[in-house]
């Protein structure tokens, strides 16, 4: 009887643990679940860089001394897991007459997380400015040399602690608008930079905005 | 090509030649236009084989697209300031392809004349292939959203409608026949598609067996 009953002890136990161990794995694939929003293509013509597109690719890459650096994957997140954006509009508002307009990526060395930099560049706007008005750069290409603004190039979240640089942007797509259902838009261009002894050249972007991107 | 065309040889020694049914031989050429990249203009040829068993027609057919290369012109930009923001990069597309397909010949009218149409169906194996390739200046400019060399093979249907004449030494026949592209999709951004080709051949059926 003590045989039976510890038996049917076990099978009670296994028909606890099978519901409660699928429901463990349906939990942590819904959890675990991102939708990647990157498109990586490579460019034949510079090594380990991507192609230089207006499609909403979500992609920025450029050599750094000779390194290729590439954005981080744009990822929606998952049902407990973060989403992740490789770009951030950010207007910081001062006490000044003009406010600063940064536009900072996330890159990394091969998706290596111990090589991963902020760059970016940062452009006085007026308080006026809105976010439509990053429409006007479409078709730009601006010489950033300092004094109207900067490249920047950091280990370290803090601005303030980024070396700063100069350089040449285009914006071959700059279309921005905010809709009732907050930001949308598209850049995509070229870059070089020079910051301190560092040397960013062969840059290209290519992103889609939604309201992720957006600190405004 | 040097593969399938011994096959259809081999089918066709190893047919019997039975009274029960007749088998031709078809070699066709023709013009292309493809439905899905509009400046796509193409040569093609091809050899089939026709068992006809009373009023129906099973089709064996080997068809190649020649290569033909067409010129457009893309856009790349440079970030130095010295030069002109954006040059013209001459790019050159050559596609061919090749297919390997089964079909149909189904008589829709002309029982009892020497002109004959035909509905005409296939299904098979096609292979395509878009070679890229570009000139401009890669030292000083950069491409806007460049284009690849793709091959691609897959399956495909194809139908259309034939006149077809006959002839106390064989048949002579016109064919408009639309192709599918083949299965499956690029994973890259191309400015291009698949080809979906829509051909207007003329043939010569030879008859090689007697009923």
């Amino acid at each position: 009887l003590a045989i039976q009953s510890n038996s049917q002890k076990d099978k009670m136990r296994i028909k606890i643990f099978i519901p409660f161990f699928i429901c463990s794995l349906v939990f942590i694939f819904i959890a675990g679940c991102r939708k990647n929003e990157s498109f990586y293509y490579a460019d034949p013509d510079a090594p380990a860089l991507d192609i230089f597109s207006n499609k909403g690719n979500n992609v920025m890459s450029c050599y750094v001394d000779g390194a290729p650096y590439e954005s981080t994957a744009r990822n929606t997140g998952g049902f407990l897991s973060p989403g992740n954006t490789e770009l951030v509009i950010e207007r910081q508002r001062t006490n000044s007459p003009l406010d600063t307009l940064t536009i900072t990526w996330t890159i990394e060395i091969n998706k290596n997380f111990s090589t991963e930099r902020y760059f970016g560049l940062a452009l006085p706007i007026p308080k006026n400015f809105v976010f439509s008005d990053l429409s006007l750069f479409n078709g730009q290409r601006l010489v950033i040399d300092s004094t109207n603004g900067y490249f920047f190039f950091g280990n370290d979240p803090y601005y303030s602690l980024f070396q700063r640089g100069k350089g040449v942007i285009y914006f071959n797509t700059a279309k921005f608008d905010s809709t009732n259902n907050g930001y949308q838009g598209l850049m995509s261009g070229l870059f070089e930079a020079s910051i301190n002894s560092m040397q960013i050249s062969s840059g290209r972007f290519d992103d889609g905005i939604t309201n992720t991107q957006v600190r405004f | 090509m040097k593969r399938t065309l011994p096959l259809l040889l081999i089918i066709i020694a190893l047919f019997p030649k039975s009274s029960f049914c007749q088998i031709f031989i078809e070699p066709f050429a023709g013009y292309q236009t493809d439905m899905n990249n509009t400046k796509t203009k193409l040569l093609n040829t091809g050899l089939q084989l026709a068992i006809k068993i009373r009023k129906y027609e099973f089709l064996v057919q080997l068809q190649k697209n020649w290569p033909r290369s067409f010129n457009y012109v893309d856009s790349s930009y440079t970030t130095n300031t010295s030069l002109p923001l954006n040059a013209a990069a001459m790019k050159t597309i050559r596609t061919s392809s090749f297919s390997f397909a089964i079909g149909n010949r189904i008589k829709i009218a002309g029982k009892k004349t020497k002109n004959s149409f035909f509905l005409k169906v296939y299904t098979g194996i096609m292979y395509q292939k878009m070679g890229v390739s570009y000139q401009y200046d890669k030292t000083n400019y950069i491409l806007l959203n460049p284009d690849k060399t793709e091959e691609k093979t897959g399956f495909f249907v194809s139908g259309g409608l034939e006149y077809m004449r006959q002839f106390s030494f064989g048949r002579l026949f016109f064919d408009l026949n639309f192709s599918s592209p083949p299965t499956g999709n690029f994973k890259y951004n191309e400015s291009y598609n698949l080809m979906a080709p829509l051909s207007l051949s003329i043939g010569y059926s030879i008859k090689l067996s007697k009923r």
